[in-house]
């Protein structure tokens, strides 16, 4: 795995000989996308946001079946913290903030005395409070800032009114890590971490390439009986298809979102079960600025309960539908945009079962 | 800098909880009025603003542990301690929870700050002996 490759901090030294241009050149130059979720050319992100005041690390993954940066604080914080070192010198930043979700708080002092040891820059971890929608780039913004952590409206974007009102560069702590990576020799644009759960024999982190297909990621972990693929809880569900393949551009193709966290589902579980789960993830989960997303995720929430009582009427199936296009066409940010993309796509690909829910 | 989410979580680290005067503290120690102070403290779900110190005990019930019978725990944590979900004992709350990072290890359950993963049946009863809430 390059991603558990020890680093002396080599890859830093070979940054700071070039320009902090130089530099942004050489990671354009890379192909390098963002990992959290979004895909962004890092390359013309930091060329946007050059100079920054602020750099921040997310690392603040809270999304179901996605336990990928913890899987790089366990194993490999040292090139996290280089990358940070080659994105600031690259930004001209002054301070970083390296956001920790709050059930990774245990690896604070170990990443304090890294950052002690090695960094030549100020890096100030900040540890979150237990809320998903702070890895959203705006919302993270204001829970540093000591706000309720509400998605703020874009534009202007963080590049130019960001933290404390300062251009602000926003980046995903695998991303910092691939910087890293990418002054090596033998640097692998396509590589990335795939976090694997649900029915499988070998649940974990895998780092595989871009573009492999499902039968292949299927075997290595060892899924069981599988039916079903869900793309965290954002990012959709399809059934189990051996040759589907694992891209952003193939998945978009099926009308889902590519997400990294991969849960794989048995013929033994119950989709629509699985939807209420979704449904009450995103109600809990929303920050509650957008009345669509707020209000609606809530109703959905209730109409998914209705299963186990009772069917549904086809008038109330009828507005689950309707709510899954109005929420997103109302929401302002990524969250409520996409908290309806699962249900979506498990209505279309698994209508039968839900059919048999419908009086 | 000084970030007011740490600052709010010592206070809860030292007490276990958030009261109206810590509030009323942070707020003049962060030039801010209390009702902006409270307004952020009660939006994070770690913060507890309830009166008393207590165990908070969330079971996550995500979809990915949802898949494993997390809702089914709760269900069993509900019998065990004789209580419902959000309701306030007096050593205790029962909480269902969303993703805790944990999912190749799930069920998992958090009590205050320790982590317990691939739970059962079994196992929840006999966490809920050694950490003294049964």
């Amino acid at each position: 795995m390059q991603i558990k490759r020890k680093t002396n901090f080599e890859n830093f030294k070979k940054a700071k000989k070039i320009s902090p241009g130089g530099v942004i050149k050489k990671i354009e130059k890379s192909g390098l996308c963002g990992r959290g979720g979004a895909n962004f050319p890092t390359g013309l992100k930091w060329k946007m946001c050059k100079p920054s005041k602020y750099l921040i690390c997310n690392a603040d993954e809270s999304e179901p079946g996605k336990f990928k940066d913890k899987f790089i604080l366990e194993n490999n914080p040292e090139l996290a913290i280089e990358g940070i070192n080659i994105a600031m010198h690259a930004l001209k930043a002054q301070q970083c903030f390296f956001y920790l979700r709050e059930e990774y708080s245990k690896f604070k002092t170990a990443l304090e005395k890294i950052i002690k040891e090695k960094s030549e820059y100020d890096i100030q971890i900040v540890i979150g409070a237990g809320s998903y929608i702070c890895g959203e780039e705006t919302a993270i913004l204001n829970s540093i800032e000591g706000l309720r952590a509400e998605t703020r409206h874009k534009p202007p974007y963080p590049n130019e009114f960001g933290l404390f009102g300062e251009k602000t560069c926003i980046n995903n702590i695998e991303t910092l890590c691939r910087v890293s990576l990418v002054f090596e020799d033998d640097y692998e644009n396509e590589n990335i971490l795939f976090s694997i759960s649900g029915d499988v024999q070998n649940p974990g982190v895998y780092e595989e390439k871009q573009g492999i297909t499902l039968k292949y990621l299927s075997e290595k972990v060892g899924a069981i009986d599988p039916k079903a693929i869900f793309f965290c809880a954002s990012g959709g569900c399809l059934p189990f298809q051996k040759d589907l393949i694992l891209s952003c551009k193939e998945i978009a193709k099926t009308g889902n979102f590519f997400q990294t966290g991969i849960i794989f589902v048995n013929h033994d579980r119950n989709i629509p079960d699985i939807c209420r789960s979704i449904t009450q993830f995103f109600n809990d989960e929303n920050c509650g600025k957008c009345l669509p997303c707020r209000e609606g995720n809530f109703r959905l929430l209730q109409l998914f309960q209705v299963i186990l009582e009772r069917k549904w009427t086809k008038e109330e199936f009828q507005i689950i539908e309707d709510l899954i296009d109005f929420i997103p066409n109302g929401s302002q940010c990524g969250l409520g945009k996409s908290s309806t993309t699962t249900l979506k796509s498990a209505i279309k690909y698994f209508k039968n079962e839900f059919d048999k829910l419908i009086e | 800098m000084e970030i007011l989410l740490q600052h709010l979580q010592k206070i809860q680290d030292k007490n276990g909880f958030i009261t109206q005067e810590d509030i009323i503290a942070t707020s003049s120690k962060f030039s801010k009025s209390p009702a902006e102070i409270y307004e952020a403290t009660s939006f994070y779900s770690k913060f507890n603003l309830l009166n008393g110190p207590k165990k908070i005990i969330k079971i996550c019930d995500s979809p990915t542990c949802h898949i494993k019978d997390g809702e089914k725990l709760l269900g069993v944590a509900e019998k065990l301690l004789n209580t419902k979900i959000g309701q306030d004992e007096k050593k205790f709350r029962l909480e269902s929870c969303q993703c805790l990072g944990e999912c190749d290890k799930g069920p998992v359950m958090m009590i205050d700050n320790d982590l317990f993963t691939n739970l059962t049946e079994k196992k929840l009863e006999q966490i809920f002996k050694e950490q003294k809430i049964l």
